[in-house]
């Protein structure tokens, strides 16, 4: 339940939160947030925030807000593709420490069963964006391959560089994800598997 | 080492369908020969098995489920359409019994993002393709300036393709190739019509490759006269040399005797 101390802090946050201009917990949180995005990324978009004042004879006057980038303005309400892109990242991190093991040991194939747990897990994000619905999709297609069969090396590889793709841009755009789907399906990945299932034909 | 010419269906099959399929058409083609196709067979291809998807795709921007996009495919405007429909409920099914057999727990919510995210990539990657497995000739002189499918700034695709202009002698190569070859063009019209109990196409065929030649030459014709030519168009259009893949024996076979071409099928 909450209490009253609870309700006037979480009051107290928003009041800061929402307040023009830098504060302290708006710098903190920028510090967390730069903290967590490594460098390198694609150039963002930048927003400068206005209020437009009516006065009483109907002039408006513009007073200038703060500009914040793309990843600024998700930190503060992280929108779901940039939750997925986060998630991504620690799915990088997975792909990785599967790819300095032998391909060939069971302590691989134990850490790739856990990447394509996750990898199913990704399903919370289906409606974030129609870039991120298409990766999904194609990522899916691949564990219908490989969760149920040992995992080949290059198909890890290519994993972790579809979660590097994401990791990379801020908004993801169609040449991402075509690249993306290139890398699967250089890989071995059949992008066509689910062509297959019902009585299809062409 | 002949080369494999692949029309429509085997393209198709090679580009679009799993890979059980793709090694199908694979083994039927020669080994060691390059893999062709056409102009004629991309334009055919963008036309009517892409498009059909591309309408798909657009239909589930639009739609609020998966169920309403299902009474779309089975709605009477649909009813009339029925490769468009057989191509639309092909992919939608087949989906569907991926998604099934996944093992995910997908909320009614989550599947239409889910399937619209699978064709939207499906298209692009497949046209990439079509121009990937094999090399385009285009000996009949059809359009080149087909362009890719493309998602417009309000999230639905589109590919504007030349059709209003098919017809127009001065839009391909078409009339000139049948001022070239008029004579076997005339002998193919001649041996589907008298062949035995001719199917719907066929009979279609035939009416065309006629209207086509009875024309003279440099005059219009009906863009859908060259469409119902099409196995006609392609199977002459295959260099001698080659070998035609298809999967659509029943329409290649009398053409291929006419024409000298050599047909290998799978099924």
């Amino acid at each position: 339940m909450t209490t009253q101390l609870g309700v006037s802090r979480r009051n107290e946050i928003e009041k800061l939160l929402g307040a023009p201009g830098p504060n302290l917990l708006k710098d903190l949180l920028h510090e967390e947030g730069e903290a967590q995005l490594p460098q390198g990324r694609v150039a963002e978009s930048r927003h400068q925030h206005y209020v437009v004042e009516t006065q009483p004879g109907g002039q408006h006057e513009v007073h200038k807000l703060r500009e914040y980038t793309e990843a600024e303005l998700a930190r503060y309400a992280a929108q779901p593709a940039f939750r997925f892109r986060w998630r991504c990242e620690r799915l990088l991190e997975q792909a990785e420490q599967a790819l300095a093991l032998d391909g060939e040991s069971l302590e691989f194939e134990h850490r790739a069963t856990l990447l394509w747990a996750d990898v199913a897990a990704l399903s919370e994000y289906l409606g974030s964006a129609p870039e991120v619905d298409e990766l999904i999709a194609a990522l899916h297609v691949a564990y219908a391959q490989h969760a149920r069969q040992l995992t080949p090396k290059p198909v890890v590889e290519a994993l972790a560089a579809v979660f590097r793709l994401v990791s990379q841009h801020i908004r993801l755009p169609t040449k991402a994800v075509d690249e993306a789907l290139d890398a699967l399906d250089q890989a071995g990945v059949d992008l066509n598997y689910p062509m297959g299932f019902a009585k299809s034909d062409a | 080492m002949p080369d494999a010419f692949l029309e429509s269906s085997a393209l198709i099959e090679l580009v679009f369908r799993h890979r059980e399929v793709q090694r199908k058409v694979e083994s039927a083609c020669p080994l060691g020969g390059r893999r062709l196709t056409s102009r004629y067979v991309l334009f055919e291809i963008a036309r009517g098995y892409l498009l059909s998807l591309l309408v798909l795709q657009n239909k589930a921007r639009a739609v609020g489920g998966l169920r309403e996009l299902r009474q779309y495919m089975h709605s009477g405007q649909q009813l009339f359409k029925t490769c468009r429909r057989e191509t639309m409920l092909a992919a939608y099914e087949d989906f569907l019994a991926h998604l099934e057999a996944l093992g995910i727990a997908f909320t009614e919510e989550q599947r239409l993002p889910h399937f619209r995210g699978w064709l939207s990539q499906h298209v692009r990657h497949g046209w990439r393709r079509l121009t990937r497995v094999a090399e385009a000739i285009n000996p009949v002189g059809c359009r080149e300036d087909i362009p890719a499918p493309a998602q417009k700034a309000n999230g639905l695709y589109e590919q504007p393709l030349p059709t209003q202009e098919c017809g127009l002698p001065t839009a391909c190569g078409l009339d000139r190739c049948l001022s070239s070859y008029h004579a076997d063009f005339k002998a193919a019209a001649e041996a589907l019509a008298a062949l035995e109990s001719p199917d719907a196409e066929t009979q279609r065929r035939v009416v065309a490759v006629r209207s086509l030649l009875a024309r003279n030459a440099g005059a219009d014709f009906a863009g859908k006269h060259c469409w119902s030519s099409g196995d006609a168009i392609i199977c002459h259009e295959a260099p001698v040399d080659a070998t035609i893949v298809t999967k659509n024996r029943k329409h290649f076979e009398p053409l291929c005797a006419v024409f000298g071409r050599t047909l290998s099928t799978y099924v």
